[in-house]
């Protein structure tokens, strides 16, 4: 009989960039790893928000200096959601002084890298967040 | 359902992106099975009524507005026989839900899950209604055996 243990179930990525290269950078990145993923790109929040209605994904990957609301705000908005207050965030993003590092981790991110840091590793960081 | 054949599911979201991301989700989850994507009721309806097919996945609120919205497919696939999962917002699930109450509706046949969802969830309710079917059909496979024999 086949069950919910022995069925494989794909895991649903969320990126938010205001950057669409670097979502396409992303995207493509980690398609070719052999991370089974659906990845579902977002420019800003308000798109984010509106694919949250539907579905609740597996990890976030958030840009930080995005105009409008940063990943930083995004964060805080997740993480008062009890939905979705429990998925793994990994900021990507450009800012690397040592006070932006700590606030991401304070609002609860499991990792901010440099883009170059994740595309290097992306298949070994996406496998130990999921497992 | 048997365990070794390939399902034929029956998709239908106005959005493409989620109608995408569910066509990946089942082909992952269920290798080779074939998924058919429909954006509005009319479409699928026609679909649906050639019977050929496992299950529906459907959303109720279909912003492609025609004479059949996903009340329709639901209807329509429950009274083909087939097993039907309604994935919609909380507010018109729970009309759903009162409406198939008083409507006496098999409720092993009707699956009502609130967006937003986890693909988790989808997929242990699609495996509900697989297993729930195969149970079924050994029941009857038994009788119809009992049967014979007398």
């Amino acid at each position: 009989m086949k069950t919910i243990e022995n069925t494989e179930i794909t895991r649903v990525l969320m990126l938010v960039d205001d950057n669409p290269l670097n979502l396409q950078l992303l995207q493509a990145n980690i398609e070719a790893t052999n991370f089974d993923c659906f990845i579902l790109t977002h420019e800003n929040s308000q798109e984010l928000f509106v694919s949250l209605r539907s579905v609740i994904p597996d990890i976030f990957l958030l840009d930080v200096c995005m105009p409008n609301e940063t990943g930083f705000d995004i964060a805080k908005k997740l993480k008062s959601n009890k939905l979705f207050k429990d998925i793994p965030i990994i900021f990507i993003t450009s800012l690397d002084n040592i006070d932006d590092i700590m606030k991401g981790y304070d609002l609860g991110a499991v990792k901010y890298m440099s883009i170059p840091g994740f595309l290097q590793n992306t298949e070994s960081i996406l496998k130990s967040i999921i497992n | 359902m048997e365990t070794n054949k390939l399902y034929r599911f029956i998709v239908v979201e106005d959005s493409k992106t989620q109608r995408i991301m569910m066509e990946h989700v089942l082909q992952v989850a269920f290798p080779g099975c074939i998924v058919e994507n429909f954006d509005n009721g009319k479409d699928a309806i026609t679909r649906i009524q050639s019977n050929n097919f496992d299950m529906v996945l459907t959303d109720l609120h279909l912003n492609i507005r025609d004479e059949y919205n996903g009340w329709s497919v639901m209807e329509c696939a429950y009274y083909a026989g087939k097993p039907v999962i309604i994935l919609s917002g909380a507010s018109i699930l729970e009309r759903a839900k009162l409406w198939t109450k008083y409507s006496a509706f098999n409720k092993n046949r009707i699956k009502f899950l609130a967006k937003p969802v986890t693909v988790e969830n989808i997929l242990k309710n699609v495996l509900d209604i697989v297993n729930n079917n195969e149970e079924e059909i050994t029941i009857l496979r038994r009788l119809t055996n009992k049967l014979r024999k007398l």
